[in-house]
């Protein structure tokens, strides 16, 4: 039957020696596809903490986090050298969208859920290799990011990026919006801030 | 344009039976962007008839949407060319080359020269018991 | 360790030194993780590729570009028979097959139909 209709080109068949347009041979596409994955991947958790300080709230960071990820995707095409403060900005603003709402609903609709004790307002995990070294870095933490959360936004926005995710002034600057010179302001606003109220930092 | 009209010319055909043998000639339609929604819905209806009958297929036709996304023109035109040769396989063939394909897209370049080579040397009795025995998942 | 050139008054720290400690601090968290942060994270991460599997999905947009991505594939299917890729194969009115046709642009991987247009798999397919 169509056998012979299916092929109307071979006559000698030669096999060559690379197949055309193998999808395992990773086509620019597929290779950018796979590395953002990993660019999300690796970047995950700390979008995760920096979503926290924000939000404040567990399930409101997963979100922020799974918004940015997914507008992220709409950017696989760029160069990868524009996905770092893509995402950053990205994120941020998601961020803000959700602070936003969760204002509201503490105004309008029924109280803040309720914050754990303690150590446990950020998340942490429950066992680590050494209990009494765990908590002291779990208590370190809870300490300076308290004192980060507290931090006016802009200001907390220009440390989390320049300082703890080493961002270079231009990628800070694009992602928070703004220009250089604002971004070095509120970063000196919130180191004068932290030093102060961090005095055990080390 | 003679995209469109003879996709909505056949959309039309679809819904209005298999009675309806000379279409009449449509008036000229313009480019995607430019129709209704209510016209788009018409063209798209078969497409959307399968999103919805079966749950279980809309990630793996999603992810194929994506994919397409990602293809240059020039990939795109060759893919038109091979669902030419899907178009003309019968059910068998068809799915040899399914089999084949999902079988290969795991191996190595020196791994599918072998299994091009055996392949050339099988009789069709034992290309049928190789494809029975590679069936690719449900993707 | 330190790089400034001289030691500290009581009390004051260089920006350096605190920078970097906060890092540490920071670094320290993100592998701090509860293992259900972790695992959400993950499966939020996977279902990226799965839109059926989404725990949340907020944006109207999803839907939008989901359904301009599909809308143009089967447009490409379309076009194929305006253009007669499809040689012998009139717009017929019977055409159930042809329905199933346009929405079978999307039923195979789009690199099943590319291998499919080359050499090698022309081979396979001969003998």
């Amino acid at each position: 039957m169509p056998s012979a209709n299916a092929n109307a080109a071979t006559a000698v068949p030669i096999v060559p020696a690379a197949p055309e347009g193998w999808p395992t041979a990773a086509t620019a596409g597929e290779a950018a596809a796979a590395t953002l994955e990993q660019f999300l991947s690796g970047v995950s958790a700390r979008a995760f903490r920096f979503a926290e300080l924000g939000l404040r709230q567990r399930e409101d960071a997963l979100d922020a986090v799974q918004d940015a990820m997914m507008r992220m995707l709409g950017y696989r095409e760029r160069p990868a050298a524009e996905w770092t403060p893509l995402f950053w900005s990205i994120l941020r603003r998601r961020i803000v969208d959700l602070q936003r709402r969760s204002a509201f609903r503490l105004r309008w609709l029924q109280p803040a859920p309720a914050h754990a004790e303690g150590d446990g307002q950020f998340d942490w995990m429950d066992d680590g290799p050494d209990p009494s070294r765990r908590q002291d870095s779990q208590e370190a933490y809870a300490r300076m990011a308290t004192a980060l959360s507290a931090l006016p936004r802009r200001q907390r926005e220009a440390f989390s990026l320049r300082v703890l995710e080493e961002l270079d002034v231009a990628q800070t600057a694009q992602a928070m919006g703004c220009s250089e010179g604002s971004v070095k302001t509120h970063l000196s606003r919130a180191r004068d801030t932290l030093k102060r109220q961090l005095e055990d930092f080390r | 344009m003679k995209l469109i009209p003879c996709g909505f010319v056949l959309v039309v055909a679809l819904a209005a039976g298999p009675a309806f043998a000379t279409p009449p000639a449509p008036a000229p339609l313009p480019a995607w962007d430019q129709l209704s929604p209510a016209q788009r819905d018409l063209v798209i209806a078969p497409l959307r008839d399968r999103w919805n009958a079966d749950p279980q297929v809309r990630a793996r036709l999603f992810q194929h949407a994506q994919r397409w996304q990602q293809l240059t023109p020039e990939q795109r035109a060759r893919m038109r060319h091979g669902m030419g040769k899907w178009e003309h396989m019968d059910p068998q063939q068809r799915e040899t080359m399914r089999a084949l394909f999902h079988k290969m897209r795991d191996l190595t370049p020196g791994q599918r020269t072998a299994l091009r080579e055996q392949w050339r040397k099988m009789t069709p009795e034992q290309r049928r018991a190789w494809v029975d025995g590679n069936r690719p998942p449900a993707d | 360790m330190s790089d400034y050139k001289r030691p500290p008054r009581a009390g004051v720290v260089s920006d350096d030194d605190f920078d970097r400690a906060l890092r540490a601090r920071h670094r320290d968290a993100a592998a701090s993780l509860s293992p259900r942060v972790q695992a959400q994270l993950q499966q939020r991460l996977r279902a990226l590729r799965m839109p059926a599997a989404l725990p949340r999905q907020r944006h109207p947009a999803w839907g939008l570009a989901l359904a301009c991505s599909l809308a143009l594939v089967v447009v490409v299917g379309i076009h194929r028979r305006a253009t007669g890729d499809l040689p012998g194969t009139p717009v017929a009115a019977t055409s159930n097959p042809d329905a199933n046709e346009l929405v079978a642009t999307l039923d195979e991987a789009p690199d099943l139909y590319l291998w499919l247009a080359s050499d090698d798999a022309n081979n396979m397919l001969s003998e």
